[in-house]
């Protein structure tokens, strides 16, 4: 009879910094993959130093891999990969020198050792590149490095600090259906990569909710970020008629807002433009970030049925 | 051991490229030689050669890529104490053999003494070192290399002070001494290098177990 799947990683009470209030509890099971959502600003990339035994929290505990070891510990660190976007080495270290001195630096048979460097390195699809120096290889190249070198040591936890390229997407899956955890940090919905369950949203406290991934999609499909300003400017009045409209700012004359349909939205400024005989002098559209998320998830800041109503401004028109 | 035979390998190719390294090397031998009594200079290259080692290995090094990107690389086995003992061990016991070579030039053979003495002596000089360029930097490069240049212009050791002082000089020192002529017993600098040696190895640990 399969075991249930053992959580594999842990936050309890930190708290990211001096003064801050606490971050939301979060675990990860064995077998599932979950990201840290957060802008540059927020508190996931040290979440995930601290997942990664890099960091030590001021408060609260982080504990990771079977034994809920603290993640700053030996043992911890012995449990944990970490993948970032590059690969730390020696000049002129090649792809296998790294991960073979990685491998026999986790353990004592030797040859066992090269067989485990063969295996990670065919498994990575990094055989006609593992005689090139680090320096030399393709951003993709280098990530699946970064992996290999993370595999060395048989973790039961991988933690991923940077974007994740398309070509370890399926590594990772398969590493976590074999019972292990992945945690990922993006800074945007674009980032997440598929067979991802659970995304923590991050701000600069730490983690503020949980939603599963479908969810979130669900909430920000095809939805975007849009700017845009006008010639000469156009009453803030006319914006809050377009249909669906969420978190409306104006500063400096430029309008931003959210948008579920992205296309419906352009349509929609482009005709007020028109019938105001405006011209539209910026409009810049990117995907939602991360904040503007946690605000799709806050009745704060989401516009209701009643126009006009609940806005999230600082200013007025 | 693989990782204590690369790290040598690793430390020993990135000083032979590095040409401020070798600069340093040969500007040290110039100093000696224009500084140094002229009748001690045979003398002070056998202390200068059980130092010259770890100044041409360490200055740099933990700072370089090749230290970051090793250590980084077994970070997560708990390697990196196996790189903390390559990089102690390699100049310590070419310091070592250095400095007898070169005593074998200038008083062969040596007394018994002088054999402790340049073991003790070229471990605690690496150590401390090491310290100045993992943690003290500026400041204690600035230090060590005032209290060298103190010892290379001393011809004798006769008094405490300049016993305490230039501890740069004891493998010279150890060779030279004449009690008989109001210098120190050997014996006393057999003592002296296993105090530097006590005090190199607290200065050399102290910061990186306050730091954890």
């Amino acid at each position: 009879m399969s075991q249930p799947p053992g959580v594999l990683l842990k936050y309890l009470g930190i708290s990211t910094g001096e003064g801050k209030p606490p971050s939301m509890d979060l675990a990860v099971l064995g077998g599932t993959m979950a990201v840290l959502l957060g802008d540059e600003n927020s508190a996931a990339e040290q979440l995930a130093a601290f997942a990664a035994g890099l960091e030590t929290p001021r408060k609260g505990k982080v504990l990771a891999g079977s034994g809920m070891v603290p993640a700053c510990s030996r043992e911890g660190r012995q449990c944990t990969g970490y993948i970032t976007e590059s690969v730390d080495a020696p000049p002129g270290m090649t792809a296998r020198g790294c991960v073979s001195l990685a491998v026999i630096s986790s353990t004592k048979d030797r040859n066992a050792a090269g067989q485990e460097t063969e295996a990670l390195l065919g498994w990575l699809d990094l055989d006609s590149v593992s005689n090139v120096p680090v320096e030399e290889l393709k951003p993709e190249e280098l990530q699946r490095t970064a992996m290999a070198v993370a595999m060395a040591s048989s973790p039961e936890l991988l933690v991923v600090n940077c974007a994740v390229h398309e070509s370890i997407h399926s590594r990772l899956k398969a590493f976590a259906q074999g019972g292990n955890a992945v945690l990922l940090r993006a800074s945007s919905l674009g980032e997440i990569p598929f067979g991802v369950e659970r995304i923590a949203l991050c701000n600069s406290n730490g983690v503020i909710r949980v939603v599963r991934h479908g969810e979130l999609l669900q909430r920000a499909m095809g939805g975007a970020e849009i700017s845009v300003s006008f010639y000469p400017s156009l009453p803030r009045t006319q914006l809050e008629t377009i249909n669906g409209l969420k978190n409306l700012l104006h500063k400096n004359g430029k309008y931003s807002f959210t948008h579920t349909e992205t296309v419906y939205a352009v349509t929609q400024i482009m005709n007020l433009a028109r019938a105001n005989s405006r011209v539209v002098a910026e409009l810049h559209i990117s995907p939602i970030p991360p904040d503007t998320l946690i605000k799709l998830f806050d009745n704060d800041g989401i516009r209701q049925e009643s126009p006009g109503g609940l806005f999230h401004e600082e200013e007025g028109f | 051991m693989h990782l204590i035979l690369l790290t040598a390998k690793i430390m020993l190719r990135r000083a032979a490229c590095s040409r401020g390294v070798i600069w340093l090397c040969g500007f040290l031998c110039l100093c000696t030689l224009l500084v140094a009594p002229s009748h001690t200079i045979p003398g002070k290259f056998v202390s200068l050669l059980a130092m010259l080692p770890s100044v041409f290995l360490i200055t740099g090094w933990y700072d370089s890529q090749s230290r970051i990107g090793l250590a980084s690389l077994v970070f997560r086995s708990g390697g990196d104490k196996m790189i903390s003992i390559a990089e102690i061990a390699l100049p310590s016991l070419a310091g070592t053999a250095l400095g007898i070579l070169a005593s074998l030039l200038v008083k062969a053979p040596p007394p018994w003494q002088f054999w402790v003495v340049i073991s003790f002596f070229s471990t605690a000089f690496t150590l401390l070192f090491a310290s100045v360029e993992s943690h003290f930097r500026n400041p204690g490069r600035f230090i060590l290399s005032v209290l060298w240049v103190y010892g290379v212009k001393t011809a004798v050791i006769t008094d405490s002070i300049t016993h305490f002082l230039s501890f740069t000089e004891y493998p010279f020192a150890v060779l030279t001494t004449n009690p008989e002529a109001g210098g120190f017993h050997p014996d006393a600098f057999v003592l002296s290098s296993l105090l530097l040696l006590a005090v190199s190895a607290a200065v050399y640990i102290l910061p990186a177990r306050i730091e954890r």
